[in-house]
């Protein structure tokens, strides 16, 4: 049997033993209600996790391309960027979905591609790492927004600030083409 | 020592049914960045008169507590049992069934099973069991007891500035404890120690020196608004003199100091002073009532009273009729819940008519003040008003309930039927995360301090993640709402989860595509953007 056939036989497993993985990166009194999975609005961080593991999963059996694992793995880094999490912890969870595969298919895979399988996936620690910064950084954008929203319009309006006038910048444009 | 696995080293995978600590042996809290709001600073403690006023650092190993800080404490819970009765019950009724433990939006979006409404407030409890109760006394720890300590006063004190008394929890308790309630006093505890933050002791000290949160003086006030008008000018060709300490006018406008300076908030206020003019209403600004919102409601009760003592004083000396007040959250709460008990029923004033319609607000009868967006909506019902929805047309807009006015005076219809009347295309979020189940901004009750914004976040992840599924499902670019904290909080909220939905109050939506009396042809909207059809 493939890896990929065998992945997709042993799929439900994975998905589950991945979830059960992650949601114990979180704290003990409540892993109960995270595995709640069912509802996406009661319980996001549930449900987005589980989300993002089947498509995970999915798009690896599937031999999908890179980039159709960056919105699942967008979903679920996004969250843990701005939880209780040091930089390894919210992104090692590819590490958890890599162990749920070895636990569930290593017996009867085919070492060779065993081995290429999660060097595969390893790549997508990398990929996890760049979206992590990406969304650190968003903070840091916001913090510094946040500042100008609050008082930028006030700066100009006492003429403290003065911004490039777009009306005189297209004025200007005009006498130049003539 | 060998080098650990990837699962030894980020996750406790032993999956144990039971936990295996117990909640009180997780001290201390460690306070790390975007989880804590920075310390109040003496001079806005001293200036209101707080106890205890020094600068304080939250990361310092030293509070500067006074001596017997255990005391007052234990003295403060004592006077406040035999206070409020609601306090009292709560703190001995609950029977930790759970129901509110999932409910909170801090716990969803962080996990941390102390932001569970059950047992942030068992954190209060616990200390109180000891001192109060023969079985606490008797039982300790085995009877959920705990003497307090400073690991435990620090525990109280993270906590509870991570709660925004936005009681959904409340809704959802067979009891009917308001945990909300359980913060406001846990922060009033710690008030007598001068552990505030920054975020509110300053807005608490501006406001009881200038009449609002962010310090503007009166002639600031004055200019902000000569400024708004001007760019009304621009935009509809129409010139407003907006009224300001005018006395015997006939109503007093009261809103949050937000609106008259940061972004969208100004749009809004705009907003206000077009739907006036247009009315021909006989109105007035205050410089001194210039604040509807009220920080000191985060500190004590006594504090809010204080602040809250300008509007009503205000609307005696202008001789006014009846109070009009503009889109805020706790301002309402204020109003609502607290205002009738502090002072009412008001006897000076008349039971609020709108002078366009004719209209008695009968529910405002004791506390004399019509929230705006029932004023907006009867004028509406009466067709008083014009408007081309068109010119909302490029926006696909959603409404997010703020806790205070759904949760807190039960206004669900108003905004909903403004926005429908004035924009083409509104879709609401899911039924379990609007009205009176909504989701907190994350934000409320002074937490809407930048250094905690990852706090923000998370906290605000539910209402962001259903503002999502409404953006994917029907293309919302606009999240419309009724709270100068929400249109603060939520344009950042957004920019981190759903960065294609921008933020607006109602009334900007109004002004938008009201048609005024001799306008020109409106090119532009509130924000000087062009209005759909009319872009280069």
């Amino acid at each position: 049997m493939s890896i990929n056939n065998l992945l997709s036989k042993k799929r439900n497993n994975i998905v589950s033993k991945a979830f059960d993985l992650i949601i114990s990166t979180y704290p003990e009194q409540s892993r109960i209600f995270l595995k709640t999975k069912s509802n996406r609005f009661s319980n996001p961080i549930g449900y987005n996790t589980n989300q993002t593991i089947e498509q995970i999963i999915d798009n690896i059996i599937a031999d999908e391309e890179l980039g159709s694992f960056l919105l699942p793995l967008e979903n679920i880094i996004q969250i843990r960027a701005v939880q209780d999490f040091t930089p390894s912890q919210a992104i090692g969870f590819i590490f958890l979905i890599k162990k749920a595969i070895y636990t569930e298919i290593h017996k009867e895979a085919n070492s060779n591609e065993l081995m290429e399988l999660m060097s595969r996936i390893d790549s997508l620690a990398l990929i996890a790492f760049d979206i992590f910064m990406k969304y650190r950084e968003r903070i840091y954008d916001i913090k510094a927004k946040e500042l100008i929203d609050r008082t930028w319009w006030i700066l100009k309006k006492w003429n403290i600030v003065s911004e490039i006038d777009e009306n005189l910048l297209e004025t200007k444009q005009k006498n130049k083409e003539r | 020592m060998r080098l650990p696995r990837p699962e030894e080293l980020i996750s406790d995978v032993n999956l144990n049914k039971m936990p295996s600590r117990r909640w009180m042996d997780t001290l201390p809290v460690e306070f790390k960045p975007g989880f804590y709001c920075y310390g109040a600073k003496g001079k806005n403690l001293e200036y209101v008169g707080f106890p205890n006023a020094r600068d304080f650092h939250v990361t310092d190993e030293d509070w500067k507590l006074p001596e017997d800080w255990k005391k007052i404490v234990i003295e403060g819970i004592k006077q406040r049992i035999e206070r409020f009765r609601t306090f009292h019950v709560f703190m001995d009724i609950c029977v930790r069934c759970g129901a509110c433990a999932d409910k909170c939006h801090f716990f969803i979006g962080t996990a941390d099973p102390k932001n569970m409404p059950v047992l942030r407030a068992e954190l209060l409890r616990s200390v109180y069991r000891k001192y109060f109760t023969s079985g606490g006394k008797i039982f300790g720890k085995n009877g959920g007891a705990r003497e307090l300590d400073l690991d435990i006063l620090k525990e109280l004190w993270y906590y509870f500035y991570q709660c925004t008394e936005c009681r959904r929890c409340s809704l959802f308790c067979p009891y009917g404890i308001d945990t909300a309630e359980i913060t406001i006093i846990g922060r009033e505890l710690l008030n007598l120690l001068g552990l505030n933050t920054d975020w509110i002791s300053g807005p608490v000290a501006n406001c009881y020196r200038t009449g609002n949160h962010l310090g503007i003086e009166p002639h600031t006030m004055k200019s902000t608004l000569e400024f708004m008008c001007n760019d009304i000018e621009d935009i509809t060709g129409i010139r407003i003199e907006p009224p300001i300490n005018k006395k015997g006018a006939e109503i007093l406008f009261v809103t949050p100091s937000g609106d008259l300076f940061a972004d969208p908030g100004i749009y809004n206020c705009m907003g206000y002073m077009m739907l006036f003019h247009e009315l021909g209403l006989d109105y007035t600004w205050s410089t001194f009532a210039s604040e509807g919102g009220n920080f000191g409601f985060f500190t004590s009760l006594e504090m809010a009273k204080r602040l809250h003592s300008k509007i009503y004083e205000e609307a005696k000396r202008l001789k006014v009729k009846w109070i009009l007040g503009g889109e805020c959250g706790h301002m309402w709460r204020v109003w609502h819940q607290y205002h009738d008990t502090w002072y009412g029923p008001i006897d000076f004033l008349e039971e609020p008519v709108s002078p366009i319609t004719g209209t008695k607000f009968e529910h405002a009868k004791s506390t004399k003040i019509v929230h705006i967006s029932e004023f907006t909506a009867d004028l509406i019902r009466h067709g008083v008003l014009k408007f081309d929805k068109r010119r909302n047309d490029n926006l696909i807009v959603t409404f997010h309930d703020s806790c205070n006015v759904s949760r807190g005076m039960g206004m669900f219809e108003e905004p909903r039927y403004i926005i429908r009347n004035v924009c083409n295309h509104f879709y609401d979020m899911p039924d379990e995360t609007i009205r009176e189940q909504t989701f907190c901004c994350g934000s409320g009750s002074g937490l809407n301090a930048g250094e905690i914004m990852e706090q923000r976040m998370r906290g605000g992840f539910p209402r962001a993640n259903a503002v999502r599924y409404v953006h994917e499902k029907f293309g919302v670019n606009m999240l419309a709402n009724i709270c100068a904290i929400d249109r603060a909080a939520l344009p950042p909220l957004m920019q981190y989860w759903v960065p294609a939905v921008r933020v607006s109050g109602v009334t900007e939506l109004v002004a938008n595509a009201m048609i005024m009396k001799g306008e020109k042809e409106r090119e532009m909207n509130l924000r000087m953007e062009p209005l759909p059809g009319k872009e280069e």
